[in-house]
């Protein structure tokens, strides 16, 4: 891993990720600083929609190269993850060749080469790494299955792959590497322990007015005010799915398309669909909370007019 | 790594480093699962970081150290009472006491600390109290028909039931695939090297398809006092179920957790039970059903529960501990399991509602809610699990 500039000190890397629009705490660029000076891969968990994909985006961008995303399903296996041989061009090739007399050695040299070589993600982080070293995404871990894990286990160590008829391919820098879950179960803790670990929460209010404000720069800063007040008060109800900072930026965005300078009941309503994701949740909004006179007016509560309604 | 010159922590003075392990075994004590590469890594990253700034530091701490979301509390807590103690002491003899009599009490998490203040205090117990006598009626025909059951569960025909009930448990298809003669895809690479020596031309052919992945089944099964009469046809039911897969888990528990795995290794079922009633030291007290599946998922959830495994608890749901704890521990469990199957031998019992506390709040994590008191409960619980079967 080369020494950007970007990552000289903590500050530094908070700064950018500002500037590229990614607001965070001290503690996130803590543990970017750390996994790039300690080449440990980040393990980032969190509820759906806090933002921790973006971050390899985010880090791809301030590092300018290539983000390499290898997203992770159940029965996902190493021909998949890491390479696999082009098995069609391989025969087409033998095909062609029948009329030439060419030496088994030869004709084995020519197809297992790497034009016939299909290179999945891991291999392509392992390869890009020679030039500038890629930013690898492993997204949504809990949803391969265990065998996967053991077998990335062994890729995260060391960076190093063994391909039969090439032979051994290693990493000349670790690239960086960011995990993600969404803890639908729980990830085992071999694994865990060769990563740096953050638990992303939600944001705070000053921090999600912060987001927004920075995502959509055309929103009126009352009604950003609104809509992170909104958001912070809907989250300490009990709901199947709590809307994240995703569902935020979706909401905000859908009220500057539809023209809106405030937020009121209507609006509310009509845009339920952006904030919840659930039919249970949106039957409870309506019944318990948006029924109950208090709770309306708290969570309509405008920054500078707190008691409207 | 190109880092700068982190090999040795020259530099730093002995005794903060002393410190830190100090810590890590402060929080090895309770409970938090630390290894020593997440030491080292964090006594490397103190020369990365400023040592001077508290946050920057903790933040080290708890990204080396920590690697579960449940322990953060722990964390927080301990690092606060550890590096900011007033009395240096303290700090001194904290790993040494191996755990801090404050630390022992609080060690299963913070959580439950927190939120028994919510609880309304001793609303739940008189209510138990109440259920109690209930379920102690000495008259209850549900309690003479269990008994006249079990004599009978004895034969060697509940084992054949039992096979059968066990028979499509055993099997769950994974997406992952593996080599066969037969199969619906056809394996590329492998035909490709074996039809190299016929020069590229596609003679033989072979096959691939999903591999067959057996579920391995978790017991939890209650021995508390209120269970006393029922537990018997359940034991015979995972003795059984052990002779068909080893890998079958038991656990007990009461007020504590055992792991009685081992104990059920012996062919003779009378034997083992004989082994088992020596072995629990708890047999027959009260329950804390949050507490111990909490001991559960720290402990063994980690190493025996797999995401595709089914867990199944046998207990009442009489809960004398925190219910909070009950709900959060339900809720992990779930997370590490395919499926919570919950046996209540009440269930049966005309009238029987999941109105204590305990299993009102352990219901909304459970897949299948049975009755299991009589050898009739069995037949029911083969129907469910045939349909649980993907």
């Amino acid at each position: 891993m080369g020494d950007h500039p970007s990552f000289a000190s903590i500050d530094q890397i908070r700064e950018q990720l500002t500037h590229h629009r990614y607001i965070t705490d001290q503690s996130l660029a803590t543990v970017i600083y750390l996994s790039y000076h300690l080449a440990k891969p980040i393990f980032l968990e969190g509820e759906p929609g806090v933002g921790k994909t973006e971050i390899a985006l985010v880090l791809a961008e301030i590092l300018s190269t290539k983000l390499i995303r290898l997203q992770c399903y159940e029965g996902l296996d190493a021909n998949s993850a890491l390479y696999e041989w082009n098995y069609p061009k391989q025969l087409l090739r033998i095909k062609m060749d029948e009329q030439c007399s060419q030496s088994p050695e030869q004709m084995g040299h020519a197809i297992y080469s790497e034009p016939y070589l299909i290179k999945r993600p891991l291999l392509e982080a392992i390869l890009g790494s020679r030039e500038n070293t890629p930013v690898l995404l492993i997204d949504e871990l809990d949803r391969a299955d265990e065998e996967f894990e053991a077998f990335l286990l062994e890729i995260l160590s060391d960076f190093q792959v063994s391909i039969p008829e090439i032979g051994t391919l290693k990493a000349a820098h670790k690239p960086v590497v960011v995990i993600t879950s969404n803890r639908t179960r729980d990830i085992h803790d071999a694994l865990k322990r060769r990563c740096l670990y953050h638990w992303i929460d939600y944001p705070d209010l000053d921090k999600e007015l912060k987001i927004i404000q920075t995502r959509l720069p055309g929103m009126e800063d009352s009604l950003a005010h609104q809509v992170a007040i909104f958001m912070q008060n809907i989250r300490r109800e009990d709901l199947m799915k709590k809307p994240g900072i995703s569902e935020t930026l979706d909401w905000a965005e859908a009220l500057i398309r539809l023209q809106r300078h405030t937020l009121d009941a209507d609006t509310v309503e009509k845009t339920l669909g952006c904030i919840f994701k659930y039919r249970e949740d949106i039957q409870k909004f309506k019944s318990s909370i948006w029924a109950d006179r208090d709770k309306r007016v708290r969570l309509l509560t405008s920054y500078s007019a707190p008691d409207v309604n | 790594m190109s880092t700068k010159h982190i090999a040795t922590p020259g530099p730093v003075d002995r005794g903060f480093i002393a410190n830190i392990t100090r810590f890590a075994d402060l929080l090895r004590h309770n409970g938090v699962a630390v290894s020593l590469p997440a030491v080292l890594d964090a006594l490397k990253g103190l020369a990365l970081i400023d040592i001077l700034n508290p946050a920057e530091f903790k933040c080290l701490l708890q990204v080396n150290l920590i690697c579960r979301k449940d322990d953060l509390a722990v964390f927080n807590r301990l690092f606060h009472e550890f590096w900011y103690a007033k009395n240096r002491a303290a700090r001194n003899c904290a790993a040494a006491n191996q755990a801090t009599p404050q630390g022992a009490e609080n060690s299963p998490s913070d959580r439950t600390g927190n939120m028994t203040q919510f609880q309304p205090a001793g609303a739940e117990e008189p209510a138990a109290g109440e259920q109690w006598s209930v379920r102690y009626s000495p008259d209850s025909p549900r309690h003479l028909r269990a008994t006249e059951d079990i004599r009978f569960a004895e034969s060697r025909a509940v084992y054949e039931i039992i096979c059968k009930i066990l028979q499509p448990l055993s099997n769950r298809l994974s997406r992952r695939y593996h080599y066969a003669v037969r199969g619906k895809q056809i394996a590329m690479r492998n035909i490709l090297r074996k039809n190299m020596q016929f020069g590229g031309e596609l003679i033989f052919f072979d096959f691939k398809k999903k591999k067959v992945k057996n579920r391995r089944v978790v017991f939890l099964c209650d021995v508390s006092g209120s269970m006393d009469v029922y537990t018997l046809l359940i034991l015979q039911f995972i003795h059984a179920l052990q002779r068909i897969d080893r890998r079958t888990e038991i656990f007990f528990f009461a007020t504590d957790l055992f792991r009685g795995t081992a104990v059920f290794e012996l062919n003779e079922f009378a034997s083992a039970a004989a082994r088992m009633a020596e072995s629990i030291p708890d047999w027959g007290g009260g329950t804390r059903i949050g507490r111990c599946l909490g001991v559960f998922n720290k402990s063994y959830g980690q190493r025996v529960l797999g995401g595709k495994d089914i867990v199944v608890i046998f207990s009442d749901g009489w809960d004398r501990g925190e219910i909070d704890e009950l709900d959060s521990q339900m809720a992990a469990l779930k997370r590490k399991s395919h499926k919570i199957i919950w046996l209540n031998p009440l269930l049966g019992t005309g009238g029987y509602q999941p109105i204590c506390q305990g299993m009102r709040t352990a219901l909304p994590y459970v897949d299948y809610f049975l009755p299991m008191g009589a050898l009739s409960d069995l037949r029911l619980l083969n129907r469910t699990l045939e349909q649980l079967l993907i």
